[in-house]
């Protein structure tokens, strides 16, 4: 019994430090390509407004986008990952 | 400069004082009824609650008295001092009467205040693969962002007797490590001192505790974690040493839909039987860590802590990591 606790923290570990590799993956992707969308604003060039603006929106939307795809991981790790079968 | 010495005669007067003024503290929150209710103990204690007080009063008294003789020239130290006085402030005034949720998240907003009008920044962020960018306009707007969201995370993951001092204890020794690669003292300097001060309290806060950090004291610590971020230009890698207490407070706020007293919630997400804390699978519960730590067997409070810290000792590898390899 006190056998099965014990694996079941150490499951229960484990499992989280997957979930949170998985989210240090997913914002080193997430900051790279929002970088790249916005590192054009910061030029000496400028470019127009409108681009200027879309850049922007496209950074934001992809740093958005993680932070959704973070939220429904969690959910499959609560529901699906980390419960026991009987549960 | 700071020198070796002045960095050790501050850490011990800060321990000291944080030491002292403890029972103190304690004193004063059973007098004046700011007591708060240890809600995960079978019989219910009632516990002093603005035992923050202590920690925010050892590192500042130190950190002025270093101040106080080389003349205050420092701004980035000045900028540290008013910002932890404006979250202890507003921290404090939430331990006495609770603030509307909404109207306490726009005064965090505030508390990045001084380092802008100081100027105790520099907007040249760098970032992983890319390097140094120019963020002159919006790096200002930033700055008052990331105190909202580092005092207020900090406030969500103060739960369990231990939670908040112990991992942050990890994170800060994380930033010593980032800080060095750096080559910021002020931030390596600001990091001992809190530590020193953490060290101290903690004796009295660990499960079970007999002092609680309160608002006072939760939103210090993460206004605190983020001057570090700006005054030593380690901003990527403490959001990553962060990832557990961030992605708790994103859980709770997506669930909530919104800016809600964690009171107001009608769906626990832990139920408490015997001394033991286990998930609940309501599916409109929010996600808190505590809840993703239960999910698959019920823990004691101290377990539970137990976990918090080893994965913040992960985030704060990989915060390294990141530092090291990816941040030019």
């Amino acid at each position: 019994m006190e056998k099965n606790i014990k694996k079941d923290k150490i499951y229960t570990l484990l499992s989280l430090y997957a979930l949170i590799i998985i989210a240090w993956i997913l914002f080193l992707i997430a900051l790279y390509f929002s970088s790249l969308a916005i590192i054009p604003l910061f030029s000496d060039k400028k470019p127009s407004l409108i681009i200027s603006i879309l850049q922007l929106f496209i950074g934001v939307s992809i740093i958005t986008l993680w932070l959704i795809t973070w939220k429904e991981l969690a959910k499959i790790w609560m529901f699906k990952i980390l419960p026991k079968r009987s549960d | 400069m700071l020198s070796i010495k002045e960095i050790i005669f501050s850490n011990i007067i800060c321990f000291i004082i944080t030491l002292i003024i403890i029972p103190l503290i304690m004193k004063i929150s059973k007098k004046y009824g700011l007591m708060g209710i240890d809600v995960h103990k079978k019989n219910k204690p009632l516990i002093p609650k603005i035992g923050g007080i202590a920690i925010v009063s050892g590192v500042l008294i130190s950190l002025f008295i270093i101040e106080f003789f080389n003349n205050f020239k420092n701004s980035k130290f000045l900028a540290f001092i008013f910002s932890s006085i404006i979250a202890t402030i507003i921290g404090l005034l939430e331990d006495i009467k609770e603030i509307e949720p909404r109207l306490k998240t726009f005064l965090t907003l505030l508390i990045g205040i001084p380092f802008i009008f100081l100027g105790a920044y520099t907007p040249y962020p760098i970032l992983p693969f890319i390097g140094k960018v120019r963020l002159t306009i919006i790096y200002p707007f930033l700055i008052l962002l990331a105190f909202a969201v580092t005092s207020n995370t900090a406030n969500m993951i103060d739960v369990l007797n231990g939670s908040l001092i112990i991992s942050y204890l990890i994170i800060f020794g994380g930033s010593i490590i980032t800080s060095y690669i750096v080559g910021s003292i002020e931030a390596i300097f600001i990091s001992t001192l809190i530590i020193s001060s953490m060290i101290a309290f903690l004796p009295f806060n660990i499960y079970p505790a007999k002092i609680f950090v309160g608002n006072c004291g939760s939103l210090f610590i993460g206004a605190a974690i983020a001057s570090i971020a700006i005054i030593a230009r380690t901003e990527v890698s403490l959001i990553i040493a962060l990832m557990p207490q961030i992605l708790n407070s994103f859980y709770i706020l997506s669930s909530f839909k919104g800016l809600k007293s964690g009171k107001s919630i009608e769906n626990r997400p832990i139920k408490i039987e015997n001394d033991m804390i286990k998930a609940s699978f309501d599916k409109n519960a929010p996600i808190t860590i505590v809840r993703l730590i239960t999910a698959r067997t019920s823990m004691k409070e101290n377990e539970i802590v137990y976990i918090i810290a080893l994965l913040s000792f992960l985030s704060v590898f990989l915060s390294i990591i990141t530092q090291i390899f990816l941040i030019k």
